[in-house]
């Protein structure tokens, strides 16, 4: 996983299972929010019998736990840790959170969701019990209440880009464009140099598929490709096809230079780059290539 | 500072516009609406930090009266000892408390003030020698006391007028997109930094066309109380 020369903790507590290392360990997992809960689990049988009540970290650990034992659905190792937790934290809303996670995890969805409501009554800035409360909805299959739910989140906590792009993800499965499409303009606004924004947005846009959202599409697509390192083939694909859509791949539309954007001009440049990718890197593909190149040639003429 | 001044360049003009009117758009605007004005003293009452503040200086303040009452009722009226050096008539106020003698010479000090003179300047020497260690107090209070100064906790900040300034720089800012340029500059195959020049000639086009395509979605133009989501299905 690491470049560096020096081997992860994780790879070392795996070879050498010590307390010691498994601590470094653990520490490790926690602070990176690595998702390993098999690996914590293994790690918290070695180190929870000698746990000792001076280490500074044994609350975080014991937390860590917790949720990595219920997502690996060792549910008396979770009821362990989160009992260790309720005796010192009486009056705590993680720990309610990790009750109310317990029961996600045995299936009873709907107390859960009654339990982060209820935290979310009593303290409106809690970001967990909000993500949590989502989380819930999303595992319940109820995308409509969880994007709902994140947008209330998100009227408060609007600089929060990973959760806009959860919203984004959950309106695109709801088949609301519009909403993405907005959650992936603030997103744009919050992160200007991240690629994936723009090459997202372009991909609703070309969604979409009104004449005008694919004029922006095209735009964005070919900001992607210029922002991603050496040209992503996802973006260079959206510009193909959405250069395609805009009558670019007709022969006779390469001749006509008109001002602006040109799409004959971006569909070949995106067909050569892919035409060099797909001869570099997977030329059992290139038939396949050359035949939807055709196609979308023939089609727009 | 403002994120859409800084990087609403990067989104179309439509979208651009909406989130512009979202903050100065008439009556409903972010910046437009009415806001209570909090009441500074209301603030200063209401703030726990500050009425701690106040309690223990007065638990200061008491003490500190009940001496000086006693210690004016014993130690005024006469005098206590005389200074080996002459000294002109504004030390009189200094030196010559609880004593009406406009004749007397300056170098002879009164009791009481004799009393004040060593209170406040043995200080620095009492502390040294009484507290246990702790002699750098002063010094972290008016730390402290700077701090404080600087973040201001608990003091309202003027928000209408910030708003206003907001909004007059929204209103300000001109719209410039920015990816207009680049399928062309990728096409010419110019490199990102010559965005500038790459930019200028067509970015009228694109908002040309970017202003065309909000008359064609009549979505942006229309002043009409906005939410942050558009709520379509």
């Amino acid at each position: 996983m690491s470049v560096s020369p020096v081997p992860s903790p994780v790879a070392v507590a795996r070879a050498t299972p010590s307390a010691a290392n498994c601590m470094a360990a653990l520490a490790h997992i926690r602070r990176h929010e690595l998702a390993l809960p098999a690996d914590t689990v293994a790690m918290a049988r070695v180190v929870l019998p000698t746990l000792s009540s001076a280490a500074n970290d044994q609350w975080d650990v014991l937390e860590q736990v917790a949720v990595a034992a219920l997502q690996t659905n060792e549910m008396v190792l979770a009821s362990q840790c989160i009992r260790r937790l309720a005796k010192k934290f009486r009056d705590s809303d993680r720990v309610r959170i990790l009750i109310a996670m317990k029961h996600e995890a045995e299936g009873d969805v709907q107390v859960a969701v009654e339990m982060y409501r209820e935290i979310i009554e009593a303290k409106p800035n809690s970001p967990m019990a909000y993500k949590r409360l989502v989380a819930a909805h999303k595992g319940a299959g109820d995308l409509t209440a969880a994007a709902n739910t994140l947008a209330t989140y998100l009227e408060t906590y609007m600089t929060d880009a990973e959760a806009w792009a959860e919203l984004a993800e959950l309106a695109l499965e709801n088949g609301n464009y519009g909403r993405a499409a907005f959650c992936y303009e603030e997103l744009i606004l919050l992160e200007p140099y991240n690629y994936i924004h723009h090459l997202l947005y372009a991909e609703v846009m070309y969604t979409v598929g009104t004449p005008e959202k694919l004029d922006i599409a095209l735009a964005y697509f070919a900001q992607a490709v210029e922002l991603s390192p050496h040209g992503s083939p996802r973006a260079l694909t959206g510009l193909l096809m959405a250069a395609a859509r805009l009558g670019g791949a007709s022969s006779t539309a390469a001749a006509s230079s008109a001002e602006g954007p040109n799409p004959a001009a971006l569909f070949k440049l995106a067909r050569d780059k892919l035409r060099l990718l797909y001869t570099a890197d997977a030329p059992q593909m290139l038939d396949s290539f050359e035949t939807m190149i055709s196609g979308l040639s023939g089609s727009a003429q | 500072m403002d994120l859409l001044e800084a990087h609403g360049h990067w989104l179309p003009r439509a979208a651009f516009e909406r989130r512009r009117q979202f903050f100065i758009d008439g009556e409903h605007g972010m910046y437009n609406q009415e806001r209570e004005q909090v009441n500074a003293l209301d603030a200063m009452a209401n703030n726990p930090a500050m009425s701690n503040m106040m309690s223990s200086q007065m638990a200061m303040i008491v003490p500190q009266i009940l001496t000086m009452g006693i210690v004016n009722y014993f130690f005024s009226g006469f005098v206590i000892l005389r200074v080996p050096f002459p000294l002109t008539s504004p030390f009189k106020a200094m030196l010559q408390q609880g004593i009406q003698l406009s004749d007397l010479n300056v170098a002879y000090v009164s009791s009481l003030s004799w009393y004040f003179l060593n209170l406040f300047g043995l200080r620095g020497i009492l502390d040294i020698i009484l507290s246990d260690g702790n002699a750098a107090d002063d010094s972290k209070l008016l730390k402290q006391q700077m701090g404080q100064a600087g973040g201001q906790p608990g003091m309202p900040q003027d928000m209408p007028k910030i708003f206003a300034a907001e909004k007059e720089n929204l209103v300000l800012v001109a719209h410039d997109w920015k990816v207009a340029g680049v399928a062309d500059r990728l096409v010419a195959g110019r490199p990102r930094v010559a965005s500038a020049s790459a930019s200028a000639p067509t970015a009228k086009h694109a908002a040309d066309a970017a202003v065309a395509a909000a008359g064609a979605g009549s979505d942006s133009s229309k002043p009409k109380p906005r939410r942050r989501f558009a709520r379509r299905s």
